[in-house]
């Protein structure tokens, strides 16, 4: 009986003992592994600096920062998070069923904002007074991190003629750099009214409210007024891809955007509307917006820039005389925001994006229209962001129109894929971001003889927050210099080469690395015979990126 | 009190309290063996056996009791 | 610190692990224990340290007091006097916030309230104090004689955070000298990855699903959507708490240490006395124990001790009122099952009384939710439908859709499934070895999958842990 007994058990033991064997190398395989691997220190997926390992003194050690620094840093930076996170994505996913025919993420607050009853008349606002102060106040209260990246915008009346250069370039915290910033307040947005995924298309349901339409308007006039009457200011406002894609079955769950874009058109005094929302309805069978992204696809901007052409009375280029160019693969912004549904994964875009063949030139700037220096408008990236790469980028774009309309275009991120298809209508573009642009655009349009003014937002930034930025941009007090007068203080060196493989790198390496190239003294903008040889090399650019790797 | 006699007494208040004339009680009774013996028909039953004994039971010994006999025990010495 | 944190699991834990196992001297393991606990305890806050040591000297030396002078006046008047001490401090903390609020409110001033922290696992190693020392009035239990084992006692990080409220007596012996047995690390290590499982693959995915549901869009939400989101609340608490409690038993196992279940499979029960039997057990037996037999007006009495119960489980997890509603809602339901009586309760068909405690139950998680008793209101109009949102659509199908294999996991493993599966295992010699690789297989592999999901977690505190 003993005899028997004892075999019975060694065995029963022998599984308890391997299981704890199995157990443990597996838990201390991944502890060598978080101990001894590389630790990232920026997110690609996320766009963010990740946790820095925290600075160590008695101080920090007994209020607990240090402590809790310590871990913040250990959970955040795990070796290989972006590829982790990708089979967390995956292994989630199983965690119930993605049908074809939708499912929602997030949730979906039904809209009361319609009955909205608009107050004043948009016009009557006093032009000057008002806005020196108040978008200061408001920059201040916007939700986390989208405060106006400048820190002093001065106090002083905005007329007020100033002579002193300003001394120092305002200086962006390193943290807000590395943010794709055009990202975040969409992201924001996005979550809160719900992603539908439909027939392989994510569709964000749109919430945007009449009362910031008011406001945008308002905003609009006064631009128009600061800028003496003398230039058109167009307002463009782009609905998202959900007024073309939404099943009715669905309709309950956003508000109609149509309806929103109607009433600024029919709002806006001095401003003129360009009507882009028809423009795309006519086109809403082709590609006009990516499946897998929050923004439109460059097909969509190319018809709500022939849109625009038309309207302003400028030439215009069909896409017969641009080059094409395609980034397959593309899985977009929407895979995050939906926290990664698989069907977006599983069924990417392509990026079908075309290149001017007129002769022109681009300039990148700073956020303080400083650091200027010659490359390409298209980035070498396989994602958006091959348009400009970051909206931190304010670009100055010119050609070899001779038709004396020159064009700023004051935009979200919807606006980097139009910009390149009016290369072949205006003399001059600017494209400034207005959530990080630090200049006064005034200023700079009155500096460079434009003619034409348009704002190019999609319409959920449109009626939620964007008037605060427009507000804000236009209360800088014109104390910047702008690159003709600024005296040379640093060496004119060549934008290295761009970064090939990884575009997170992109808005953090090329401020400080990419030094000033300062044209002296001649001509609206930055003299090209002065700079340097680097221009061939990354004109050549993005085809390079074409066959590119998997989003 | 004899135990024997403690016992008598018991079984009759477990009786009367859970009202059933089938319980017989031993040391080794505990509140599983008993249906209706939770932790609120406890307070019933340590009332009754406070009454039927004319004792004082602590909070401690109500609520540290572990089985029959140990109540016994407090019984045989005090009633 | 949490369990469910690749700090904990991969840096702290097998730190304590190297040092404690590098010897077999007990009083040097006892050491590596407490340093691991404090700093654990300490860690990104460490001013409550203060306290802890301060509750555990205190009790040390009352109890030495209390035992000495036992039966005698002095020996009441120090357990008042400890009693009193505990509770205070439990109050002063857990509502100071509120009142602070309250009063900011009443004469304008600004204390910011919000900025007052309840102390970590306060209330858990407040009850710890509390067990101790009436055990020690009692005579369950004779005053330990070492400080450090005391401190021990109170501090051990498997408990620290979020229980289960472990007694005195039943560690007594283990604070001296415990050893784990091969099968004791091989059940703990099972214990640790299910509980990670439980909390990482399913409690930490229902919260958001719920969240959805319940969160800004209640208003909007449809009937059936109002109904799966509180399922879904209903089961991620269980997962969290339960998987925790997995975790710190799991991980006591390690060490040697041998800690009563505080979970016993609750949605099985048949009625909610049943329940509070399987639900939170050390904190339901605390009440029993220390509570219910309280003498009000000279003997304990069965409703009024009810009562008492039912308003300080509420009270216990927090300061707003829905928890005292949810303490009485549940006061209630106890108090109808007795009047009813067990023996007619059990004629009741069984279907029937699944039915009716579920029901009781997912409302009564409803109530804990909703500290806001606007949105509480909202919440019961929202299930029978008053809101106007209709009895379903896409939004309610949606979150069922999209989280249908994780609902069904979650309601499985609320039967005792895996104890019967182990059971028919030990039964039958051939399944045995199947049954041994699988284990083995299943552990290395949720281990990795909750491992890589902790990446994409920033931060799931566990629920309990708040009070």
């Amino acid at each position: 009986m003993a005899d028997e007994m004892t075999p019975k058990k060694k065995r029963r033991f022998a599984f308890g003992r391997v299981n704890v064997l199995v157990t443990g190398l597996a838990a201390a395989f991944i502890a060598l592994f978080l101990l001894i691997a590389k630790r990232p220190e920026i997110s690609e997926l996320e766009k963010r600096r990740l946790a820095a390992f925290p600075e160590f003194s008695v101080k920090t050690l007994f209020n607990g920062e240090f402590a809790s620094g310590l871990h913040e840093w250990y959970v955040d930076t795990v070796p290989n998070r972006d590829g982790l996170q990708l089979i967390g994505a995956d292994i989630l996913a199983l965690r119930g069923f993605h049908p074809e025919e939708g499912v929602i993420h997030g949730y979906v607050p039904r809209s009361e904002e319609t009955q909205y009853v608009p107050s004043t008349d948009p016009v009557t606002d006093p032009p000057e007074t008002e806005p020196v102060t108040e978008p200061e106040t408001e920059a201040e209260t916007l939700p986390e991190g989208e405060t106006a990246p400048v820190t002093e915008p001065s106090s002083e009346p905005v007329t007020e003629p100033v002579t002193e250069p300003v001394t120092e370039p305002v200086i962006i915290p390193e943290t807000e750099e590395i943010i794709d910033r055009d990202k975040l307040p969409d992201e924001d947005e996005g979550l809160q009214n719900g992603i539908l995924v439909y027939k392989k298309r994510a569709i964000n349901f749109y919430g945007g409210s009449l009362y910031y339409a008011d406001r945008y308007v308002n905003a609009l006039e006064r631009f128009y007024n600061d800028l003496g009457g003398k230039v058109n200011v167009w307002s463009m406002t782009a609905p998202t891809g959900v007024s073309y894609y939404l099943p009715d079955k669905y309709a309950g769950y956003t508000q109609n955007q149509k309806e929103h874009v109607d009433y600024i058109a029919g709002k806006l005094n001095h401003a003129k509307n360009v009507d882009v929302y028809g423009a795309l309805d006519r086109h809403k069978n082709e590609d006009i917006y990516f499946r897998t992204d929050h923004h439109w696809a460059p097909l969509g901007a190319y018809y709500a820039a022939q849109e625009f052409a038309k309207t302003a009375g400028v030439p215009f280029a069909p896409l017969s005389q641009m080059q094409e160019c395609v980034i397959p693969n593309y899985v977009g912004s929407m895979y995050m925001y939906t926290n990664y549904d698989p069907t977006l994964k599983k069924y990417p875009d392509d990026i079908v994006y075309h290149k001017p063949k007129n002769n022109y030139e681009c300039w990148f700037y700073d956020t303080n229209i400083q650091n200027g220096y010659q490359t390409s408008y298209f980035r070498n990236d396989n994602t958006y962001c091959v348009f400009i790469g970051t909206d931190l980028t304010m670009v100055h774009l010119k050609t070899d129109v001779k038709n004396g309309r020159k064009l700023m275009i004051i935009k979200d991120s919807y606006g980097n894929a139009l910009a390149p298809y009016l290369v072949n209508s205006f003399e001059e573009i600017w494209v400034v971001d207005m959530r990080y642009l630090n200049v006064n655009p005034v200023k700079i349009m009155k500096e460079y003889g434009t003619t034409d003014l348009l704002f190019c937002t999609n319409l959920f930034s449109c009626c939620s927050d964007v008037e605060q930025y427009i507000d804000y941009i236009r209360s800088i007090p014109y104390t910047l210099n702008l690159p003709e007068t600024e005296p040379v203080t640093e060496p004119v060196t060549e934008p290295v080469t761009e970064p090939v493989t990884e575009p997170i790198t992109e808005p953090i390496t090329e401020p400080v690395t990419e030094s000033v190239t300062e044209p002296v003294t001649e001509g609206p903008g930055p003299d090209p015979d002065e700079t340097d040889p680097g221009e061939d090399e990354t004109s050549g650019d993005a085809e390079e990126t074409e066959g590119g790797e998997e989003a | 009190m004899t135990r024997t006699a403690v016992y008598e007494k018991l079984n009759k208040v477990f009786r009367d309290v859970f009202d059933d004339d089938s319980i017989t009680v031993n040391d080794a009774t505990t509140a599983n063996d008993i249906e209706d013996w939770d932790s609120l028909e406890h307070i019933n039953l340590m009332t009754s056996v406070q009454k039927a004994f004319k004792v004082k039971l602590t909070m401690g010994e109500i609520s540290g009791l572990k089985n029959v006999g140990e109540l016994v025990d407090i019984l045989e010495k005090r009633a | 610190m949490i369990f469910s944190d690749l700090f904990f699991l991969y840096l702290f834990l097998p730190l304590c692990l190297i040092c404690y196992y590098v010897t077999k001297n007990p009083r040097f393991r006892n050491a590596v224990l407490i340093v691991f606990s404090l700093i654990f305890y300490a860690f990104g806050e460490p001013k409550w340290i203060l306290l802890l040591l301060f509750i555990s000297v205190n009790d040390f030396f009352l109890a030495k007091g209390i035992a000495k002078y036992r039966g005698k006046t002095a020996g009441k008047v120090l357990l008042g006097a400890g009693l009193i001490f505990d509770i205070v401090l439990l109050l002063f903390f857990k509502f100071s916030g509120p009142i602070l609020g309250f009063t900011d409110k009443l004469f304008g001033a600004s204390t910011d309230a919000s900025n007052f922290l309840l102390p970590v696992g306060l209330s858990f190693f407040l009850f710890k104090s509390i067990s101790y020392l009436l055990d020690v009035t009692w005579e369950k239990v004779e005053p330990e004689k070492n400080y450090f084992r005391y401190l021990l006692y109170i501090s051990l990080f498997t408990q620290v955070v979020a229980g289960p409220i472990v007694r005195y007596a039943d560690v007594e012996t283990e604070l001296l000298d415990r050893s784990a047995t091969s099968e004791d690390l091989n059940q703990g290590v099972n214990r640790i990855v299910a509980g990670l499982a439980k909390k990482v693959i399913i409690a930490d995915n229902l919260l958001p699903a719920a969240d959805d549901l319940l969160g800004e869009a209640l208003p909007d939400t449809a009937v059936v959507g109002v109904w799966l989101g509180v399922l879904f609340y209903t089961l991620y608490v269980f997962y969290d708490f339960a998987g925790y409690s997995d975790m710190a038993i799991g991980i006591s196992r390690l060490f040697g240490f041998h800690i009563k279940e505080n979970f016993n499979y609750p949605f099985v029960c048949r009625t909610i006395a049943e329940f509070w039997q399987r639900w939170h057990i050390s904190l339901g037996s605390f009440f029993r124990d220390y509570l219910l037999y309280v003498p009000i007006f000279g003997e304990p009495r069965k409703y009024a001790g009810l009562f008492l119960v039912w308003f300080s489980t509420g009270l216990w997890h927090g300061s707003h009122w829905n928890y005292i509603i949810w303490g009485l809602y549940f006061g209630v339901f106890i108090l109808i099952e007795t009047l009813i009586g067990k023996k007619k309760l059990k004629k009741v068909p069984t279907w029937i009384m699944h039915i009716y405690t579920k029901l009781v139950l997912i409302l009564g998680f409803g109530i804990f939710r909703f500290e806001k008793l606007s949105d509480l209101g909202l919440f019961f109009k929202g299930l029978v439908g008053l809101n106007g949102n209709g009895f379903i659509d896409e939004f309610a199908k949606s979150a069922f859709i999209q989280n249908a294999v994780l609902l069904a996991l979650g309601i499985l493993f609320c039967f005792p499934i895996v104890p019967k599966l182990q059971e028919k295992c030990m039964e039958n010699e051939k399944l045995r070895p199947v049954c041994g690789t699988l284990t083995i297989v299943l552990n290395a592999v949720l281990l990795i999958a909750c491992s890589i999901l902790l990446v994409n977690a920033s931060s799931h505190p566990f629920l309990y842990a708040n009070y």
